[in-house]
């Protein structure tokens, strides 16, 4: 397995898509999935929360990431299908474990579609952009890029230390990380941790030969702002959510599950 | 915290650990998910050599601050991009915060063995106790995860994070000995 690859989707730069949902600003998104997540919280009716993920589903489709967040969401759902069974088997009664998983599956399902939304529609330059644009502090952001940028990087690393270490015959398994957790902190950890300090040595001497002092005043070429498209998708997903919470306090088509059971 | 204590390597160093810190949290996590399927398991395991990773990171910078800022930025990714879980952005940000603040008032700066090692395992204790609690505001059922499940694992990732930070502190010993890290 190629370990650069689990960090891939996530970290390099998404191609710009044709799609409406990935050129809203991130601002945007970002209230969406804090808004969702929230209105989750106070909402009780099961099938009104139903209709919240539906509403996140369509916009995934929207957006074209269904296919890719497929696989979280099915992962997601089967670790929600073997809770109700376990605690099913533990109290010999299905309908007790279905009422008592059932609301609390229905808002991790929101606030992780919505956040896979986010994830897949947004690259993490637009995120360290807004989040500057978000008054966050400049040298945070700095380390933000960092991060984001070097992931890859050291996953590479990683991959080619751990090649080096089958070459000579030392293949990490598991058992052998429980066994012996020397094999792979001596083994890993270490050369991997000398490689970053020259690399983050290298980082700071370039970035200080350049005068950057911190990020104070750093500007950039590309730029993000709120347009139409942000103020539409705003109001329209307001009025979505306050229609659905509306429609869950007046108990229209009740379905209501014991919180907490 | 002043941020204008800490110097472009300082952020270069912090930014470089937390992107190991996913390296070593995601190898750890592909190993152990080959014996067990458990989500907690897995946790707890990854508590251990993650903690190794930051304790070297806080080693070396040394400044208060340092476990807070990785706390932010480890929380964004892990809220918005990586397993975007928003709970974590909270959960990381207060285990940063109470290492930071332990460490401001019992031992002043990072850099000791006892330092990192609290420190480490403070994080762990507050990180768990965090995660394992919001899971109720969403309604989840009392019955699977009980108070003493969530004291009893709070307890395991906090053993195992403070046992990180020793482990840790041995290799920053090793290091400044090797001439890698400035003694």
């Amino acid at each position: 397995m190629i370990l650069e690859s689990l960090f891939s989707p996530f970290t390099v730069d998404h191609q710009e898509e044709d799609s409406f949902i990935y050129r809203l600003d991130p601002r945007t998104k970002l209230g969406l999935l804090v808004g969702v997540t929230i209105l989750s919280v106070y909402m009780n009716n099961l099938i009104w929360l139903l209709g919240l993920e539906l509403v996140l589903i369509s916009l995934t489709i929207i957006s074209g990431t269904l296919r890719n967040m497929a696989r979280f969401l099915f992962l997601f759902f089967l670790f929600g299908a073997l809770a109700v069974g376990l605690l099913a088997l533990i109290t010999g009664n299905l309908n007790y474990s279905l009422e008592s998983f059932s609301p609390f599956f229905a808002r991790f399902g929101i606030m992780i579609t919505a956040g896979l939304l986010f994830a897949f529609t947004t690259s993490p330059n637009n995120l360290a952009r807004a989040l500057e644009k978000m008054y966050f502090p400049p040298p945070l952001s700095f380390t933000l890029t960092i991060t984001l940028r070097y992931i890859p990087t050291l996953a590479r690393e990683a991959e080619s230390i751990r090649n080096a270490l089958k070459l000579r015959g030392i293949s990490l398994s598991a058992w052998d990380i429980l066994r012996k957790p020397s094999y792979f902190y001596r083994g890993m950890i270490i050369p991997l941790l000398i490689r970053t300090l020259k690399l983050s040595d290298e980082i700071a001497i370039a970035a200080e030969s350049r005068g950057f002092n911190g990020g104070e005043g750093r500007s950039s070429l590309n730029t993000i702002k709120m347009g139409k498209n942000d103020l539409t998708f705003t109001l329209v997903m307001t009025t979505s959510c306050l229609i659905l919470f509306l429609m869950d306090k007046t108990s229209f088509l009740t379905f209501k599950i014991p919180m907490g059971a | 915290m002043d941020l204008k204590n800490f110097t472009t390597r300082d952020l270069a160093f912090i930014g470089m650990i937390i992107a190991l810190m996913y390296i070593v949290q995601t190898v750890t996590i592909l190993g152990i998910s080959a014996l067990t399927p458990v989500e907690p398991a897995k946790i707890v395991v990854s508590a251990f050599f993650v903690s190794i990773v930051i304790a070297i990171g806080l080693a070396k910078v040394g400044k208060i601050g340092t476990f807070t800022i990785i706390g932010i930025i480890n929380g964004i990714i892990c809220g918005f991009l990586m397993p975007a879980f928003l709970p974590l952005l909270p959960t990381t940000i207060l285990g940063g915060l109470a290492a930071d603040a332990l460490t401001k008032f019992k031992y002043g700066q990072y850099g000791t063995r006892n330092s990192l090692v609290a420190a480490c395992g403070v994080n762990q204790l507050v990180q768990t106790l965090v995660i394992l609690t919001i899971p109720f505001y969403f309604g989840f059922s009392q019955v699977i995860l009980t108070p003493t499940l969530i004291l009893v694992s709070a307890l395991i990732t906090t053993s195992l994070g403070a046992a990180g930070g020793l482990i840790g502190s041995r290799i920053v010993t090793e290091l400044k000995k090797a001439g890698a890290i400035g003694s």
